[in-house]
């Protein structure tokens, strides 16, 4: 929760400073702060012997998440589309009658 | 690309490092962990306070541009609610791991602060995963989908890392959309993921 205040403090002080160098030197300091983390979470992960002994059953469900929610995004928007497009034809056709 | 791989990198010597007990005892633990999340929040915010070209598309948006990045959210769900089914995590896990919308590193790091490490890992490897077969899948997509559905398969990356590929397969003029599409999803990852954490 703290996570979200934190982001919502950090649009502020960006938008106050957007006529300043000070974002670039934040968006460069972005990645490797991003590294570290990720780096930590790889030593949490492989100390603990719970995940390491269970990665492939951990690798299978992210690919089956992965591979639903792709196709979920695509089956949803690919509707989206479909009803956008009737929506126009159907526009269209009456303003050829009219 | 290069950068992905970079943080793949990263996260394979941590789990080394942690496996063979190669750091000092202490050095990473949670708090620190929380400390460095926090610094990264802000500055995601930062960057989104700042960014001009954020107030560009906001000001030039037709209403229903915003119906895709919803159509992905929606289709998303729906994906991981079906894949809850016969996962062993609950539904709201699953919710949550599908809520990262390829940005893996921010909600994987996310879920394992407020559900575990174990559901982390998965969050890791599923937006990893997602953002991989979007890069191989994209132009073979592109024959038989409508250009909307295709940018959706990426999620909150049709900004940065699977842009490239989309805008070279689509035509220069889906990148708006794709822009527009990711901004939406990137700005809800955090808040999806901590509402999904929270139930």
């Amino acid at each position: 929760m703290f996570a979200l205040a934190f982001m919502f403090l950090g649009i502020l002080i960006g938008f106050l400073l957007r006529n300043t160098s000070f974002p670039a030197l934040v968006a460069r300091c972005v990645m490797p702060v991003i590294l570290a983390l990720l780096f930590c979470m790889g030593v949490l992960i492989g100390a603990n012997d719970t995940i390491m002994n269970n990665l492939p059953s951990l690798g299978l469900s992210g690919l089956v998440l992965a591979a639903s929610t792709l196709a979920g995004s695509v089956v949803c928007v690919s509707l989206v589309c479909h009803v956008l497009n009737r929506r126009k034809n159907m526009a269209a056709t009456q303003q050829d009658r009219s | 690309m290069k950068s992905s791989l970079i943080i793949i990198a990263f996260f394979c010597l941590g789990i080394l490092c942690g496996r063979f007990s190669l750091l000092p005892h202490g050095l990473v633990s949670e708090e620190h962990t929380v400390v460095l999340l926090y610094a990264l929040m802000l500055s995601v915010g930062i960057s989104l306070g700042c960014d001009r070209r954020l107030r560009e598309i906001l000001r030039s948006l037709r209403p229903q541009i915003l119906l895709y990045p919803l159509g992905s959210t929606i289709g998303t769900f729906l994906g991981a609610a079906l894949a809850s089914l016969c996962l062993a995590y609950p539904l709201s896990h699953c919710l949550a791991v599908g809520a990262g919308f390829a940005y893996y590193s921010l909600s994987s790091i996310l879920i394992s602060q407020a559900v575990g490490s174990e559901l982390g890992t998965v969050a890791l490897i599923c937006n990893v995963l997602r953002e991989a077969l979007t890069l191989l899948l994209v132009p073979l997509a592109a024959r038989f989908l409508a250009p909307p559905a295709v940018i959706a398969m990426g999620g909150a990356t049709t900004m940065d890392t699977t842009l490239p590929i989309l805008a070279r397969t689509l035509g220069s003029q889906w990148v708006f959309v794709a822009l527009v599409h990711a901004i939406v999803l990137d700005f809800s990852v955090p808040f999806w993921v901590i509402f999904f954490c929270s139930l």
